[in-house]
């Protein structure tokens, strides 16, 4: 795997994954119950989703167990290389990741652009194992390895004018296969309203299970939204903007109806999913579990289904 | 000698249609049916549904072109493994995918109209195979060739089910489009190729005394 250099040491490089996942029980319980996956909580919505009109049955715990490595790094939705999940780890494995640098710039103060060391020195990194949510109906909890995207965004002090943050993934079409092809429009782009960005859940990434994350699961950078499907979180950032107005989004552009812009986690939308590992459907929770410390940012917003 | 080679061919066809369901219980015994098993073989039992399906449909008028009769034998066999797949796909939907819960598929038919296509066809080629029992075919006498003829509706149900399911916008030409307008395309030309005229000027014993004519005419 071709990566940044770094001279932060991993605690992973020292202590095998197995073990390292030991240690890091309680990490995972106190990661997952602080990042608002209090599951009880969420029950009764899901009761109600499933059966309307009817007393909310009783719930089984349903427990959220770290997904393993090697299934986070062979089941990626990363359509620049190719729409076959399981066959990006292949096609990605010689993306060239280094040097990599990510331009903050638009309606802020100080614009700056950042090479992925710059990033790596200012900004420590924390662990945050979150659930992730993906459209399709499948679901991993992965220890990300990242820091608050606020951060960065603080460093470049945006000013009163900026209400959404437009993210930009990288144009590569000479190693990324599909970006040679017309049928999407690249490169792939994404978008936060002010407040999301600046909601402390939401994260740029760097890493995963203590290890510099793979080409294929984004590297060298990338977002991390863990209320929002999966393709709200971009990978291989290479530029974050300040602007005004709502941003284009890549699956939005392409279908309108059922890639909404804000695309939270919703029973409404479907009510089930598949954690990858396991063997039946589990009941999907509003936010992704993370309705405690999000479901205020939209407090009298009609989202309405679709977005 | 001829007939032997007829058979050969005919085996060789139930290889080729049992393949793909030896494929998926191989892989998915030997785990590499990639880490979400259910929703990988739902869908692979879907695409291998509705390729079998196109393909049964070129029976004809390979048959018309060639003249050669075994196509005929193969066309059974495609249709009803079409159908095979096809319940597989339906069957891995409710049961290891949904658990038949019943409430949920409902949910998710609302948000994927398409399903109810889907469904549609299945019902099609439900029929299709069990009026293709030698006692029904028999009772049905004339009237069975017109129930096989909604193999095509059931055939255009499908491309347009798949069209529907994969991620693209078949409109704006974005997204996963190649593949089902590929199959769309096929399966025009098919249906172009069972136009009447359209199917007499192809056939072989109509070519043959055509260019017959044609070669007395110049004599």
């Amino acid at each position: 795997m071709k990566s940044f250099a770094s001279n932060k040491i991993y605690s992973s490089e020292i202590t095998p994954e197995p073990i390292y996942r030991s240690r890091r029980e309680f990490i995972k319980l106190t990661g997952l119950v602080t990042a608002g996956g209090i599951l009880s909580a969420c029950a009764p919505s899901v009761g109600q989703t499933t059966t309307p009109g009817t007393p909310a049955p009783t719930q089984t715990p349903y427990p959220d167990t770290l997904t393993p490595l090697d299934s986070i790094t062979h089941y990626n939705n990363y359509y620049e290389f190719t729409i076959s999940k399981s066959g990006v780890a292949d096609l990605a494995k010689n993306f060239t990741t280094s040097p990599w640098d990510v331009q903050v710039s638009g309606l802020c103060n100080n614009p700056q652009t950042f090479s992925m060391e710059q990033i790596l020195a200012m900004f420590p990194s924390q662990e945050r194992v979150y659930r992730m949510r993906c459209v399709e109906d499948w679901s991993m909890v992965i220890p990300w390895d990242g820091f608050p995207l606020s951060q960065i965004l603080n460093e470049v002090q945006p000013t009163s004018d900026a209400k959404y943050v437009k993210f930009t993934g990288t144009l590569d079409p000479a190693e990324m296969p599909s970006q040679q092809t017309y049928y999407y429009p690249w490169p792939y782009l994404e978008g936060l309203w002010m407040d999301e960005a600046m909601h402390d859940l939401t994260i740029l990434a760097t890493g995963l299970y203590g290890q510099p994350l793979e080409p294929q699961c984004g590297a060298p950078i990338r977002v991390v939204v863990p209320w929002k499907y999966g393709y709200k979180s971009i990978k291989a950032l290479k530029k974050i903007e300040l602007v005004a107005n709502q941003p284009d989004t890549f699956w939005n552009t392409l279908n309108p109806s059922y890639y909404g812009f804000y695309s939270n986690v919703s029973p409404r939308l479907d009510a089930t999913e598949q954690r990858i590992g396991e063997s039946f459907r589990r009941p999907t929770l509003d936010f992704n579990g993370y309705a405690d410390q999000v479901a205020s940012l939209y407090a009298g917003m009609d989202l309405g289904i679709n977005s | 000698m001829k007939l032997k080679l007829n058979t050969w061919l005919v085996v060789f066809c139930y290889l080729a249609v049992a393949a793909p369901l030896v494929y998926l219980v191989i892989t998915f015994f030997t785990h590499n049916l990639t880490v979400n098993p259910v929703l990988t073989a739902e869908q692979r039992s879907g695409d291998y549904a509705v390729t079998l399906l196109l393909v049964s449909l070129t029976c004809t008028p390979l048959f018309l072109i060639t003249g050669v009769p075994v196509f005929f034998r193969f066309r059974p066999i495609l249709g009803l493994s079409a159908f095979f797949y096809a319940f597989l796909h339906f069957m891995l939907f409710i049961w290891p995918d949904y658990g038949f819960d019943f409430p949920q598929i409902f949910l998710t038919i609302s948000r994927k109209p398409y399903i109810i296509i889907g469904l549609g066809v299945l019902v099609i080629l439900l029929i299709l195979a069990v009026t293709s029992l030698k006692k029904i075919r028999i009772g049905l006498k004339k009237n069975w060739k017109t129930v096989q003829r909604f193999v095509y509706l059931a055939a255009v149900g499908a491309v347009i089910h798949y069209g529907l399911a994969v991620k693209g916008n078949l409109l704006t030409l974005r997204g996963n489009v190649l593949l089902p307008y590929t199959y769309a395309g096929v399966l025009v030309v098919l249906l172009i190729l069972r136009i009447p005229p359209i199917e007499k000027a192809i056939s072989f014993g109509k070519r043959r005394r055509a260019s017959r004519k044609e070669n007395q005419d110049m004599v």
